[in-house]
């Protein structure tokens, strides 16, 4: 099979990675062809007879991590650092129901997740919004299942507090 | 199901459920208690803000093929290095036979100077502190000192 076949089946698989971490357009292209140009280069260690998803889903995976890697972390995200049109998101959000905006629920979600470790916020983004289980995580990021469910659970716990920072923020505006 | 820690206990449960089907016990409970109720809202933001932190953004049309143009701008790069590379190769030997000759000279050689290359006549006391061999007296360091550097 030609590598164009491949990129072509696994293409979608690569940018629904990216695009769990990274928020532009343009650098998830950036990022996918990177994936891609670097598993041409490593094919000769791959194992003949085993599944590509799981090799291509991983060298994304480290792609990914290699620019969150590169970003400054952001603090702690605070109510008043949010701008307006993101701030009309969380509303929705805490009721249980899907925000109207997409792009101001994506940029409040980003001022979120930009607090956490990149190692963490590529669990969380795998297991919870992916719905991939901890040991699929674990073996796109190269740990085991175990160091998976600790980052999940520290993850889960930081996003359940910058939510409830929000919502603080969000009733003393009411 | 209408205390605070069943609440806690089913949290995940709850979640899943939109506000209109909780359980009457839930809603109930959740009206005559803030603390479950911004538990609640808490982990229902939260949950919201990791699903919005995912976005599916398709592959564009003819992504392959502009994979496929990079691998080849690639592979034809790293071939013109290696040709501009190749004649310096080539020279490696006799880049290394005068590296030996020049060693050769400088350990045999009758080289003036206290570093070898350079004379330590015309050298104020301060450079030749630090430059001359050997170390110097301590009376000269005391009125280099003294003299403020002069020579």
């Amino acid at each position: 099979m030609a590598f164009a076949d491949l990129v072509r089946r696994y293409e979608r698989l690569v940018f629904r990675i990216a695009g769990g971490f990274l928020r532009d357009r343009g650098e998830v292209e950036d990022v996918a062809q990177e994936a891609f140009l670097k598993a041409y280069e490593a094919l000769s260690g791959f194992r003949a007879g085993a599944p590509f998803g799981p090799w291509i889903a991983q060298i994304a995976t480290r792609t990914c991590y290699d620019r969150l890697r590169a970003r400054q972390r952001r603090g702690e995200v605070a109510w008043d650092d949010v701008s307006l049109t993101a701030q009309s998101a969380a509303p929705s959000f805490a009721a249980g129901r899907p925000a109207d905006d997409t792009t101001a629920a994506r940029d409040l979600a980003e001022r979120a997740l930009a607090t956490l470790p990149p190692k963490d916020r590529q669990a969380l983004m795998l297991a919870d919004a992916m719905g991939h289980t901890a040991a699929e995580v674990g073996q796109m990021m190269g740990c085991t299942a175990l160091a998976v469910r600790l980052r999940l659970h520290r993850a889960r716990r930081a996003m359940r507090k910058a939510a409830e920072r929000l919502l603080d923020g969000m009733g003393k505006t009411e | 199901m209408n205390t605070c820690r069943a609440v806690t206990r089913d949290m995940e449960t709850l979640l899943g459920l939109r506000p209109a089907d909780l359980p009457e016990a839930v809603r109930n409970h959740l009206a005559a208690c803030p603390a479950c109720d911004r538990r609640l809202a808490a982990a229902r933001l939260a949950r919201g803000l990791i699903a919005a932190g995912a976005e599916t953004i398709a592959p564009p049309q003819g992504f392959a093929d502009r994979v496929r143009t990079a691998l080849a701008t690639r592979t034809v790069g790293s071939r013109a290095d290696a040709e501009t590379w190749r004649p310096a190769w080539g020279l490696m030997p006799a880049f290394a036979a005068a590296v030996a000759a020049l060693f050769i000279v400088y350990q045999t050689g009758e080289i003036p100077g206290p570093t070898g290359f350079l004379s330590s006549e015309g050298l104020s006391v301060g450079e030749y502190l630090v430059l001359g061999s050997p170390g110097p007296e301590m009376d000269d360091i005391v009125s280099a000192v003294l003299e403020g550097g002069g020579k």
